[in-house]
């Protein structure tokens, strides 16, 4: 009889296919298929704490304006109640649904590049320098939470050294899980994972994750950013500009380019960088020359000429990558 | 006596190393440089394009250093590797460069530099342009099947 329960378990596991990416830490599992439909779902012990953290997820994409009123469905295997699977794909934001596994043909997208996307202060997934971050955590348009502060979801937290030097960012979502890419190779993935998982990797210690400024006592050390889109913030500043220019535009389709190059690489794809490298020069002397006369601007529109100067110098390093791939 | 020459001979027999076999092509996949990387197989230099690595075909090597960190956000410009052989050939210490060929053009990839301590062991020195990291490497690793 026993022998029979055994088998009809095994029959029953087997029958079920998942694809399963284990998160580190947590008792969560972050699973691609489910009774044979793809998409991001959550595994557990207990639909309690799958919904725990499904909410955690609504909450980030309601931080970054894609609220959702939509239920969420969690199933428990009927013999083994403690194996349950929740499904995100009505409450998840845009960037998880459309990332959440995959990995790009072309190394370049890397962690500080997918946190300023899922903040949409950036629009496309392509490289992004350590500078590029930093200018983003010190604008206007993120603010540093004091350690006294709840960390919320949707959060930025940006990785730094004691030389204040950028060593990784990622997407808060809450204790048990975040949302990062961890590397610039391709090899790595966009992923949901364990946020102790993610400090331990960088080796942020406990005391050390949440500190506002610098720290003479964490080699590593984690800040906390709420951050404004960039689409929020020109809404309100765009006023300001003292003539019209269409460069962040410009750049918005050379980046969409290259994004989707970088996902979808072959040798045509590849031939037709051209026309991005050709203007990529050109727009990065126009943003030079209008901070020049950054005296006469306003703060808005030098971040506006900022913006476009990080860009293309993230764009070019990127483009390298691309042109050099094996395709 | 004879047990005792018999047993002399065959603790000479198994005191004598077998000799070394330098794998077949066949039995060898080529590696990209992340592959090699990241590979717990084996590896040996081949490689028919570069005239100055021929006295090296078929030697294996082990990654002792690699300057590159798989969760760095930062692409960096190089990448640096060291590398034992695990046989050293005959000659003198080298610096050359490995040249590849990528879409009608010959580009400089990544900087070898060969060093010969004799008795001390020998080494490579590989410096590894960062776009180049998904390219065919000098190295090869066994084949699943040959493993």
């Amino acid at each position: 009889m026993r022998i029979k329960l055994l088998l009809l378990s095994s029959l029953i596991y087997s029958s079920s296919t998942y694809a399963i990416e284990y998160t580190q830490k947590s008792n969560i599992k972050i699973v691609k298929n489910y009774k044979g439909e793809s998409g991001v779902y959550l595994k557990g012990q207990s639909c309690a704490s799958l919904k725990e953290e499904a909410e955690n997820i609504r909450q980030w994409a309601a931080s970054i304006g894609e609220s959702t009123t939509e239920k969420v469905r969690c199933d428990c295997n009927a013999i083994a109640k403690t194996n349950c699977v929740l499904d995100v794909k009505d409450i998840a934001p845009k960037i998880l649904k459309q990332f959440q596994f995959k990995r790009p043909d072309i190394s370049g997208p890397n962690c500080w590049n997918t946190s300023l996307v899922a903040a949409k202060i950036l629009p496309h997934a392509r490289y992004t320098t350590p500078e590029e971050m930093n200018y983003w955590m010190n604008s206007p348009l993120c603010k540093e939470r004091d350690s006294m502060d709840e960390v919320r979801p949707g959060d930025v937290i940006a990785i730094r050294d004691k030389a204040n030097g950028e060593v990784h960012g990622f997407t808060y979502l809450s204790n048990k899980m975040a949302f990062s890419k961890n590397g610039f190779h391709r090899s790595s993935p966009y992923t949901l994972q364990d946020t102790k998982g993610v400090f331990d990797v960088y080796g942020v210690a406990p005391e050390c994750q949440k500190i506002t400024g610098t720290s003479d006592s964490c080699k590593m050390r984690g800040n906390i950013y709420k951050c404004e889109s960039w689409d929020s913030f020109w809404e309100k500043n765009k006023k300001h500009m003292s003539k019209d220019s269409s460069v962040d535009k410009v750049i918005d389709q050379m980046a969409c380019y290259t994004s989707s190059v970088l996902f979808n690489a072959d040798k045509k794809s590849i031939k037709g960088m051209g026309v991005v490298t050709d203007t990529i020069d050109a727009i990065q002397e126009l943003a030079l020359s209008n901070l020049n006369e950054a005296s006469t601007v306003s703060e808005a529109e030098k971040i506006y000429w900022e913006r476009a100067q990080y860009r293309v110098a993230a764009l070019k390093v990127q483009i390298e990558d691309i042109i050099f791939s094996p395709y | 006596m004879k047990r005792l020459l018999l047993a002399i001979f065959i603790l000479t027999s198994c005191s004598t190393p077998l000799p070394k076999r330098k794998p077949s092509s066949k039995e060898l996949k080529p590696q990209t440089w992340f592959e090699a990387l990241n590979s717990p197989k084996k590896l040996f230099i081949k490689d028919d394009s570069h005239e100055f690595l021929e006295e090296f075909n078929g030697l294996q090597v082990r990654l002792i250093q690699s300057s590159f960190e798989a969760h760095s956000s930062l692409a960096p410009k190089f990448i640096d590797l060291k590398y034992d052989l695990l046989e050293c050939p005959d000659i003198d210490g080298f610096h050359e460069v490995i040249k590849i060929n990528h879409r009608e053009n010959q580009y400089d990839a990544a900087q070898v530099q060969f060093t010969n301590l004799r008795l001390g062991g020998c080494g490579l020195n590989i410096r590894l342009k960062r776009p180049f990291l998904d390219h065919p490497s000098i190295f090869s690793a066994y084949t699943e099947e040959n493993e």
